[in-house]
Formats: C-alpha cells, structure tokens, sequence
C-alpha cells in the first residue's frame, strides 16, 4: 500500500508507522460501521415500537366501536334483559321459599295416628322451628291412658317428652306430650 | 506541515474513538428515552387496555347471543307465571280467591281468616278451617302447592267430635298460620356490561315445578248481578 492509498501523498511513512496507521484505520472504519448500524438499529426498534402503539391503538379504537355497536344492540334488547331479570329475580326467591316449605300437614298426621284408638286428641299443635308436635290428650280410663303411654314410648320414630298429666274435673285424665319429630 | 498533519491525524483519532462513539451513544440514548421506552409504556398499557376491551366485547357479545336466542313468547309466559307465583304488591284478591276455591274443592268450612303483622313478605294470614282430618290435610298442601306461593308455618288441630264409622280421624278445628309472599320489583337490573345472570339446573326444577302447580290468579272482576246470590266466604 503506498502513501497515496492512505490518503496523506506527502507524508513519507516508515513502513511500522504504515502499519499502525493502517490499523487505526481499520479500526475507525469498525467503529464508524458500528456506530452507524447502532443508530439504525435504534431507529429502527424505535419505528417499529411506534408501530406497535400505532397498530395497538387502532386494535383498540376497533374494540371500542364494537362494544359501543354491541351496547347499542344490547340497548336495544332491554327489554328482553329486563323480563328475562325480572324471571331470574323472582325465580331465585321463590327457589328459596320451596325450600323453606316444611309440610306440618305430615307431622300432624304422623303424630296423630300414634295416638291409639280411646283416646280423645285435644289439640295438636307444630312448631316447626324447634320441630315439635304437641299434643293434648284425654282418656276416662287410666288403663288406656297408660296403654298410650307404652304405645308411645315403643315407638322408635319421635323422642317423646311428657309435658303434664293432669285430672279435669269429669274425672278423665289429662296427658300433654311433646313429640320430637325427626 | 508535518506538526499540522500529525495533529490532524490526532483530532480524527479523537473524533472518530471516543467523539463520534460519544456522540452516537447519546442519540441512541435520547432515541430510547424519547422514542423507545415511552411507546413500551404505550403498547403495555394498551395491551392492558385492549385486553379489557375484548374481555368487555367478548361479554357483551355473549350477552346479546343470549338476549337474541331468547324465545321471547316463552319467557313472557315464565314472567306472567312468576309474577302469579310471587306478586309485586301482597296478592289479597289471590289469596281469597285461593283460599274459597279450596275450601270448597276439599270441603271444609273457613270460620275465620285473618291477615297480621306489618304489610311485609311473608305477610301473615290466620286461618282457622274446620273439616274432617284427610280434607283438612289436603287443604293445607293445597295451600302450599298452588299460586301465588304460601308456605304454612305452623297448624294446630282442636278436636270437635269424634269420628263415626265414615271418618277414620274425626272432625277438628285446624287454626294455621300461613305465610303470604310478594317481592317488589327490582330497582335495577344492572349494567349492560354485567353478564345474565345464571339460571342455574335447581333453578330450571322450581320453574317446572311451579308451572305444575295449581294457578289462582286474579281473573277481571265482574260486576254483581241484580237478583244473583252472593257467594259466602263463611257458611254458617
């Protein structure tokens, strides 16, 4: 390479300076290239960001115009909304209210035909809260009184709890049993 | 001339390894500072944005799918009949028209009806019914299986004659306690972004069973006829 070629024609070189300077040179030529790839780099990532934002804010001005068509049509069906609420509505309460439905009418009869036959039933009263039926009894004879009494106690569907025995003024005798109801 | 050559030589040095390298450093810098970090900031806070915004056109979409599928005529019919199964206001002509129906259908004799408490859901009526036992069980799940919906609370039987061969319990006096509902309309029915509520399978199995029961409801009332015998609500 001669002097020419570097550049510099007036300058006389000895051949190690030629060389260093040949380096340098190279050297200048790597870091210009690198800086120049660096920025075209960067401004390259920096477009395609800027693309990304651009593309991204058109995806959601698209779903915007959507959901305002959507809440449009739905708008449009508010009235179908409301009677298909209004059904939801009423249909949960009255799920609740099924449920809390007890038929006392069963307890009833279930308590009333353990009372053997001879012995007047008073009243039978429930209380479904504490799951109870109580009823009030009246017999002329001890015998069947105490009958009852066995009949109850055999039995193995209610806990029995004897309330009070009491004798009325005829003479009968009086019975108050409550009946645990399961 | 040589001094100016070297120093020539110099300053290139310099521009090029470390002015150049500087200078190109700070534009990249001020490139991502001003261009590049703030549109990531951008594209992350508008993928959050947009994928809120499918999330809401997704639900939306949903909703009015359901809204259209709807079969219009029947849901008015499930409407009609859950508004006789739970009316907006307390349902007095209902209930009366319920409770004569049945009393007379199951034979036995109202001798006393009364509504207590504060006008709220369950509103309380007092019944006391006389008749034999089997009519006045089947009065009371009557009661509890037909429209508008009434759940019996408590009953208490009083004996007043003891059965003849026909009966096989006799005659008593039932006083039950039944419990009226009503529920006013909802206020809202929410925003149009909220999805449907669920009708879940439970839910479809008390609608079914519901429209199996017996429907009491209010008829247009007509005016009494000259001549004609007014019903009696308690037969002596």
């Amino acid at each position: 390479m001669t002097n020419a070629a570097l550049g510099s024609p007036e300058i006389n070189l000895f051949p190690s300076q030629r060389r260093r300077f040949q380096a340098q040179r190279r050297m200048f030529q790597v870091v210009e290239f690198g800086m120049l790839i660096g920025l075209v780099v960067v401004a390259l990532v920096a477009m395609a960001v800027w693309s990304l934002v651009m593309v991204s804010q058109r995806s959601i001005n698209s779903a915007e115009q959507q959901i305002s068509y959507l809440n449009q049509k739905i708008s449009q069906l508010s009235a179908v909304e409301q009677q298909f609420q209004l059904l939801h509505n009423r249909l949960d309460q009255a799920a609740v209210i099924l449920n809390e439905q007890q038929a006392p009418e069963q307890k009833i009869r279930q308590a009333v035909e353990m009372i053997p036959r001879g012995i007047d039933i008073t009243t039978a009263k429930t209380n479904m809260a504490k799951k109870t039926v109580t009823i009030q009894l009246s017999t002329a004879s001890f015998d069947i009184w105490r009958n009852a009494v066995a009949i109850l106690e055999s039995s193995s569907l209610p806990t029995i709890k004897l309330a009070g025995i009491n004798r009325a003024a005829d003479g009968s005798l009086g019975m108050t049993v409550e009946l645990l109801m399961p | 001339m040589k001094l100016l050559e070297t120093t020539n030589l110099k300053f290139s040095h310099f521009r090029l390894m470390i002015l150049m390298p500087l200078l190109t450093g700070l534009v990249i810098i001020v490139v991502a500072v001003v261009g590049i970090i703030p549109g990531v900031e951008v594209i992350s806070i508008s993928r959050k944005k947009l994928a809120d915004r499918r999330g809401v056109s997704a639900a939306l979409s949903n909703k009015a799918q359901i809204l259209e599928s709807l079969d219009r005529s029947l849901l008015e019919r499930n409407v009609a009949l859950m508004i006789d199964a739970l009316g907006v206001t307390v349902p007095y002509q209902a209930t009366l028209g319920k409770i004569m129906n049945l009393s007379s259908r199951h034979q036995v004799s109202i001798t006393q009806m009364q509504f207590s408490g504060i006008v709220k859901s369950p509103l309380e009526l007092t019944l006391e019914v006389v008749g034999d036992f089997n009519n006045l069980e089947a009065f009371i799940r009557s009661v509890a299986n037909s429209l508008p919906l009434m759940s019996v609370k408590d009953v208490t039987l009083s004996f007043v004659s003891a059965p003849d061969e026909a009966e096989t319990l006799g005659i008593y006096r039932l006083s039950l306690i039944v419990g009226i509902y009503f529920s006013h309309l909802p206020e809202s029915i929410g925003k149009a972004s909220e999805p449907l509520p669920d009708i879940s399978r439970d839910l479809e199995n008390k609608l079914t069973k519901i429209r199996d029961y017996e429907n009491f409801r209010v008829t247009a009332s007509r005016p009494v006829e000259s001549g004609s015998t007014i019903e009696t609500l308690f037969p002596p």
